[in-house]
């Protein structure tokens, strides 16, 4: 069997006496879309916040292909081809949204001088990679535009542009449609389907629509332990997973 | 909006053009006594835009930064006196190396830290640094060192720089002035200056991608702390005199003063607040002997009116605007969970 992405064994994270993750084992497939739904409150963003080494476990370990992470700090998983959005806005309000994109790419520039006196070359790429960035998440219109003046849809595409910037294998994607009215939901869904093709996902999201249409896999999360994975129509048919959490909800 | 001839990007440097292009031309038209002045100016205008790389540019609010030229400062004064070296092509690089170093350790110390505690551990390291020059009595205690000799620079018998001639010397510090701005507004154009750009804006987010965000921080400090001990090598040739003083916590907070004063994050703004500080308090101490008192009333005035430093006269709405805001902390960045899900 291939290599998978990435592969949690036994993480937890405790906050004081809280588990808000306990104990969870996950693998996740190389060109899949793995999602992670749960209530609110049930550690999806824990997980994500560890999978990113935003956070440090408490204890278990992390393999990204094959290779221990666990004690990797975030910019060495992101130069390693981790990419996360956040599921608030976390973004650079007071730069343009090409300058948001284009710190992204810089992380694909060597170290050491290259970062003082790039090459003609160095400085041509960095230029086209958050160009590419920036159209892919739909913004190209908006390059010169100060981040802090976009719409609440436009600076959570920003947020998937900034990420896709650093040119990242596996996405790490919370709730990315989080506040976004329907058209732009819908644009936004048509993203990350075009994304999917040639990336694998982890992907946590409230919009049942969203999940059903790009999902392969499912994994269910309540108070912070794995309640069932599976495929989205094993998820769908589950009789725990429709009573722990999906409800009337699921039904269209 | 603000139109396009008045960015900051465009004023700035001009305002650093006028600004050089006025000091280089003083000697000719000045009195002695104000060329002094100019000359003491042009010094801790090195020192204060040293200062604005961490404060302005990185968001690291040191109180310490008075012990990188301290230090400078005192090795040169010590190895001029003690050794009898003034050969510059030794004194500039052991000095610039001894600030560096001592900015690497506190660095490396301090960046782990941030806000309310990176200052405090600035201030804790800054005067840990002023106690050894003061009561290790190697370094001549309170009343510090004076030294008659100057630095002088030569290649092959040839003297290049006499540093104890007073327009060699205002013209030297003058060219280290013009480079160190140009060198500083080069690195912060270049990919490490929009990197620390970002680590100031939001440090959580820039390390999210892909920056470690504390080596950056140290580079700069350390860069920061060597410009340092450029001023302090100047200093000393300039005023022949090195104290503890010189190094105190005093010194840093006036130096922090006046990069506030002038206009944090713009470079120019250090050295107009240099610039002002100093005439203000040679013009106000003729005229009354409570004269910290107006001075203190002036930088209390500049801070609530202009908060962005008396560059912001020029730059009026186009300063900026982010010297106005707070920066999220990290923990800001990282708290995402829960409030829109
Ligand atoms: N930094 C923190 N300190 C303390 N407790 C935390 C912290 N982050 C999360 N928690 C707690 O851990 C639990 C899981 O939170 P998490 O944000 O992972 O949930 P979530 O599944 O992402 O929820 P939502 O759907 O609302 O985003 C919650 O009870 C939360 O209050
Ligand atoms: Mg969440």
């Amino acid at each position: 069997m291939a290599e998978p992405m990435l592969e949690t064994r036994a993480l937890t994270r405790r906050f004081g006496g809280l588990r808000a993750v306990n104990n969870v084992s996950l693998t996740f497939e190389v060109g899949v879309v793995h999602a992670i739904l749960g209530p609110n409150g049930a550690g999806k963003t824990t997980v994500i916040n560890l999978l990113s080494g935003d956070l440090p476990p408490t204890s278990g370990t992390i393999r990204f292909r094959g290779r221990d992470i666990t004690a990797r700090p975030v910019q060495r998983r992101v130069r390693m081809g981790i990419g996360r959005s956040y599921q608030k806005t976390n973004i650079l309000p007071e730069l343009t949204c090409l300058d948001n994109c284009r710190l992204g790419a810089l992380s694909r520039l060597p170290g050491g001088l290259a970062r003082i006196r790039p090459s003609r070359a160095a400085r041509r790429q960095v230029q086209a990679r958050a160009e590419h960035a920036l159209a892919l998440c739909g913004l190209e219109a908006r390059a010169d535009t100060i981040a802090a003046t976009l719409s609440h849809g436009e600076k959570r595409q920003l947020e998937i542009g900034m990420m896709m910037a650093t040119e990242p294998t596996l996405l790490l994607l919370d709730e990315p449609l989080a506040g976004m009215g329907q058209e732009e939901s819908r644009r936004v869904t048509e993203l990350l389907r075009r994304l999917a093709a040639d990336h694998t996902m982890i992907l946590i999201e409230h919009d049942m629509d969203a999940v059903f249409a790009i999902a392969e896999r499912i994994t269910v999360m309540v108070n912070g332990a794995v309640l069932e994975t599976g495929s989205v129509e094993q998820i769908r048919a589950s009789a725990t997973v429709r009573e722990a959490y999906l409800g009337e909800e699921a039904e269209p | 909006m603000m139109s396009r001839a008045l960015s900051p990007t465009v004023v700035l440097p001009l305002l650093f053009v006028v600004v050089a292009v006025g000091l280089a031309l003083y000697p000719l038209v000045g009195e002695t006594f104000y060329v002094r002045l100019m000359a003491k100016i042009i010094v801790l205008g090195i020192l204060a835009m040293s200062l604005d790389l961490l404060v302005g540019y990185t968001g690291l609010v040191s109180l310490g930064h008075a012990a990188f030229s301290g230090a400078a400062g005192y090795i040169t004064a010590t190895l001029i006196l003690k050794a009898g070296v003034t050969d510059m092509a030794l004194l500039l690089p052991a000095s610039l190396a001894v600030s560096a170093l001592l900015a690497l350790v506190i660095g490396w110390i301090s960046v782990r830290t941030s806000g309310i505690y990176f200052i405090m551990i600035t201030l804790a390291l800054g005067q840990m640094t002023y106690l050894f020059f003061h009561d290790v009595s190697y370094w001549g205690g309170t009343d510090g060192i004076s030294v008659w000799d100057k630095p002088v620079l030569a290649v092959g018998g040839w003297t290049l720089l006499e540093l104890s001639d007073r327009m060699v010397f205002y013209y030297t510090a003058w060219a280290c002035l013009v480079a160190v701005y140009v060198g500083l507004w080069l690195l912060m154009r270049a990919p490490f200056g929009q990197i620390v750009r970002g680590v100031r804006i939001n440090p959580g987010r820039t390390q999210a991608l892909g920056h470690d965000v504390h080596r950056h921080q140290l580079a700069v400090f350390v860069i920061a702390g060597t410009i340092a001990g450029l001023a302090g090598f100047l200093e000393v040739a300039r005023s022949g005199f090195m104290s503890p003083a010189h190094l105190g916590w005093h010194e840093s907070a006036m130096v922090l003063i006046i990069v506030i004063l002038g206009g944090m994050g713009t470079l120019v703004g250090p050295v107009i607040g240099a610039l002002t500080l100093v005439l203000l308090e040679d013009w106000v101490a003729d005229l009354t002997s409570h004269w910290k008192l107006i001075i203190g009333l002036f930088v209390i005035a500049v801070v609530l009116f202009l908060p962005n430093g008396l560059v912001s006269l020029l730059t009026r709405g186009a300063g900026p605007s982010w010297l106005r805001g707070r920066r999220a902390t990290p923990a800001e960045a990282q708290a995402e969970g829960g409030d829109d899900g």
